[in-house]
Order: structure tokens, then C-alpha cells, then sequence
């Protein structure tokens, strides 16, 4: 099984080749690219961090959660950290589900959560010359009070 | 105790290093963050909104401190 934190390029024919499912009618795959702007500022490139321990048990945990809850026979996501360029994959989901409603709600459902909770962190490099950490989600579990969720993914 | 502190994301360009360790008396996550907080200020804002993980696990601030703990300071998160 291809790991779920990678510096390498992903490769999405090796995770569609992961496993059989001749019971699953429907596979869905999003893939999330580095796009070459961001609020409206020219992006060159991006560098992903994470904090690997809890990333990875986390990706794990999302699986299961998406296996049990959606019914899937097979999910699978897997995150690129490093410098990124425009145009690199940056997240692959892949489900598999007997039909598709199911393979799509569940693909959306583990790239959000991905982007909520697991701890990874993007730094993006401008045309200027200068470079900012995208502003992220908050993940104290102990926060006596949780500030609304006041900015926009992509 | 000694604490060491990892930096993630952004706390990582802050302080300029991976790392921080600091000499505390301190009986919780929170009270080591406190003295973290005092001898870096400037990190106090960060502070606020950082989960604390150890190991695979996230940890409370109101949980126990042992002795020679690393303690990773982790950011908001934007991954994907």
C-alpha cells in the first residue's frame, strides 16, 4: 500500500491498482492540484509540511471512518509534502462503492476532512518574492470556545 | 523538568529553528505553554490557537507534564 504522506510525486495509477472490487460500480477520484494564484496574488509555488505521527494515524482513522460510514469497500488518500510547482498533485482520494452516490459523497467527506483536521501545513511562494502560510483550521480540542469558521477553501 | 517544544508551520519561520527546549516547573501541558509564552511573547498569539500533540495523540492542556516531555506545537492546518 502506497503511503499516506509522500515527498515523491503521486501516482495515481498505483493507487487505482490497489486491490479488486468487482462488486463496486462506482469510483470516484479527486485530485487536488497547486493552482498558480491565490486572493488574487500570483502563486509560483508551495511547500507542504506535516507533522508525520499524527498525519498519518489520522489518514488512517479518516479511511476507516469513510469505509464504516459510507459502506465503501475501498478508500484511499494520500497527501504530497515538499515543493510543490503549478499544476503538481498536491491530495489523491480514490472510492470505490457498489454505486456512485456513495463513491462521490464519501471522496468530498475524506478531502474535507483532510483539510480540517490533519495537520499539514502550506506555505505559498509569490511572484513578488515574498511567501505566507495559508491560513488554516484551528484543531485544539480543548478550545473553550470555537471561533466561527471564517475563511474559505479552495 | 526540561520540555522540548517541535515547531510546526508557521512557528517554525517565527523562531527560526525546529525546536525549542526550556528549563520549567510546571505541572501541566498549560503551565509549560505559560512559560513557553513568557519567554517568547511574541509566540503567545500562536500559542492560543495551537493544539499540542504528542507522539500520535493529541494532548489537553489541562494533562499532566512528565519529565523530559516533547510537546509538538501544531498551527491551524491547510493541507490539500
Amino acid at each position: 500500500m502506497s503511503p499516506h504522506l509522500t515527498e515523491l510525486p503521486l501516482q495515481l495509477p498505483s493507487l487505482l491498482a490497489e486491490g479488486e472490487y468487482p462488486q463496486c460500480g462506482g469510483l470516484a477520484v479527486f485530485g487536488g492540484a497547486v493552482r498558480n494564484h491565490h486572493e488574487g496574488k500570483p502563486v509560483l509555488r508551495l511547500r507542504y509540511t506535516a507533522y508525520r505521527p499524527l498525519a498519518e494515524r489520522l489518514m488512517r482513522e479518516i479511511e476507516q471512518h469513510a469505509r464504516r460510514h459510507y459502506g465503501l469497500p475501498h478508500c484511499r488518500v494520500q497527501h504530497r509534502i515538499g515543493l510543490l510547482n503549478i499544476g503538481d498533485v498536491a491530495i489523491y482520494c480514490v472510492t470505490r462503492a457498489p454505486h456512485r452516490a456513495e463513491a462521490f459523497d464519501a471522496c468530498r467527506w475524506v478531502v474535507d476532512e483532510v483539510k480540517h483536521r490533519v495537520p499539514i501545513w502550506k506555505e505559498e511562494f509569490y511572484a513578488d518574492g515574498s511567501s505566507a502560510f495559508v491560513q488554516g483550521c484551528c484543531i485544539r480540542a480543548d478550545r473553550e470556545t470555537h471561533p466561527a469558521h471564517d475563511h474559505v477553501h479552495a | 523538568m526540561n520540555v522540548t517544544f517541535e515547531l510546526l508551520g508557521v512557528l517554525q519561520r517565527l523562531c527560526g529553528s525546529e525546536r525549542i527546549q526550556l528549563q520549567v516547573h510546571a505541572a501541566t501541558v498549560a503551565d509549560a505553554l505559560e512559560q513557553l509564552a513568557l519567554a517568547r511573547p511574541d509566540l503567545r498569539g500562536e500559542l492560543e490557537r495551537c493544539a499540542i500533540a504528542s507522539g500520535d495523540a493529541i494532548v489537553r492542556r489541562r494533562d499532566a507534564l512528565s519529565p523530559g516531555a516533547v510537546l509538538a506545537l501544531l498551527p491551524p492546518v491547510a493541507g490539500g
